[in-house]
């Protein structure tokens, strides 16, 4: 399994350089840095330095998983709109739809949320309960998201940034998140949201978080890999689309059928718990010093 | 008059965790024992913490850089938990941010079953002290 990051804040060369260094060293597989519609272009200039950086990385320098191949991670910039009201999103939205492959809106006020949700054109609501006592989320947003195929995003650096009864708000939005996306079925993405360094984690310190406060492993599979793949796929394919449900094939393509098709996703594994792998970490070395140990004592004791 | 040492079938099991330590000021063994129990308690309250039995056993620096004129200290730690917790611990861990107004971030890069096994799989070659 893969784990995407779809939400790394970016804002300049240095920073971005050292956020996807250290996220990539974490074990992150897919990293999309994400900028105001104004940076977003000045943003591109520097992509292919930084994927040209990051895949100069030494891979013995991370903690990254030796069991898979993947040896860097890859790199993608989307559109993040803050602060804006319905019409200035949907100006935003025909400018850069055709331009960026990841479209997302900051959440929090009741208007914005409704709107990004009726709205098939944006691919994530950030956040719908930002500066909110409650999640920002009922049922008719619920059955609106998943009509439109809008994810929800649920940021881990709001967990970071709030203490006490601020960060239980916080994780009670995000259970009753939980709650509604369980009966609906909206997509779900869970991200990081990192802004600097220090709020980078490692995959699986994540992992644990959100299983600690309710995820099963499905959702967990689903929020990091199966939707923002999802989400990344079909904004590939987004400007063939002309309308809902058709698109413009190449002739090539008129002998691959969706049944031949063959699926680089990986499919959710029942047994899959996301561990280190801790049995492989007790050497039989270890266990002969162990012993020792024990039996210097007992002999000891007598 | 010192207790009697615990029969190895009575005493605790523990695990040690290797942690990857970033902070903006220099951290020391004790401080460092704090700042774990302080991040557990906010997180999983007094009655759950009582169960994670936690000890500092080694602390590294590894290195000294800066990044926009700020300092960063990296450090690598062995920290010792009860068995069957590490996954609790790891949780509380990765959610401190802060200690004393510096920003501090802990990230868990390795579970050992002894010291000897997670410093030579995870440390080794990294000390610079």
């Amino acid at each position: 399994m893969k784990f995407y990051d779809l939400n790394l804040r970016g804002q300049n060369y240095d920073n971005d350089l050292a956020l996807v260094m250290e996220a990539n060293k974490f074990g992150w597989d897919y990293l999309n840095l994400n900028y105001s519609p104004d940076n977003f272009e000045k943003a591109l200039d520097y992509k292919d330095d930084l994927i040209g950086e990051l895949s100069s990385v030494d891979f013995n320098q991370t903690y990254r998983n030796k069991k898979t191949n993947f040896e860097h991670a890859e790199l993608s910039m989307g559109i993040n709109i803050l602060n804006a009201n319905s019409n200035e999103i949907r100006k935003i939205i025909n400018k850069y739809r055709n331009k960026s492959n990841y479209i997302s809106c900051l959440g929090g006020d009741l208007k914005i949320n409704r709107a990004v949700c009726e709205n098939h054109r944006i691919d994530v609501l950030s956040r719908p309960y930002y500066k909110r006592r409650d999640s920002g989320m009922n049922h008719v947003l619920a059955k609106e998201a998943k009509r439109n195929n809008v994810a929800i995003e649920l940021c881990f650096r709001d967990i970071l940034n709030n203490h006490l009864r601020y960060r239980a708000n916080v994780i009670s939005s995000f259970k009753e998140i939980l709650k509604f996306h369980r009966k609906f079925k909206f997509p779900l993405i869970l991200t990081t949201d990192s802004k600097s360094i220090y709020d980078v984690r490692s995959t699986r310190d994540i992992v644990s978080f959100f299983k600690s406060i309710g995820f099963s492993n499905e959702e967990i599979y689903n929020g990091f890999y199966y939707y923002p793949k999802q989400i990344v796929d079909f904004n590939k394919e987004r400007k063939d689309m002309i309308i809902k449900g058709v698109k413009i094939i190449d002739s090539d393509d008129f002998t691959d059928t969706y049944d031949n098709r063959i699926s680089d996703l990986e499919e959710f594994d029942e047994s899959e718990d996301f561990n280190d792998g801790f049995d492989d970490l007790i050497d039989d070395e270890d266990l002969e010093f162990i012993e020792e140990i024990e039996n210097g004592l007992e002999e000891d004791e007598l | 008059m010192k207790l009697k040492v615990l029969p190895p079938t009575l005493r605790k099991n523990h695990h040690y965790m290797i942690l990857d330590v970033k902070s903006e000021v220099e951290i020391s063994i004790e401080d460092m024992l704090v700042y774990c129990w302080d991040a557990c308690i906010r997180y999983w309250g007094e009655n759950h913490s009582s169960n994670f039995d936690l000890w500092v056993m080694r602390h590294y620096l590894i290195e000294e850089s800066t990044h926009n004129n700020e300092a960063i200290f990296n450090y690598k730690t062995v920290l010792r938990c009860g068995r069957s917790y590490e996954n609790d611990v790891r949780v509380a861990l990765s959610t401190l941010t802060r200690q004393n107004k510096r920003k501090i971030a802990i990230n868990t890069i390795g579970v050992s079953g002894t010291v000897k096994s997670g410093i030579s799989k995870f440390i080794d070659g990294d000390i610079i002290q």
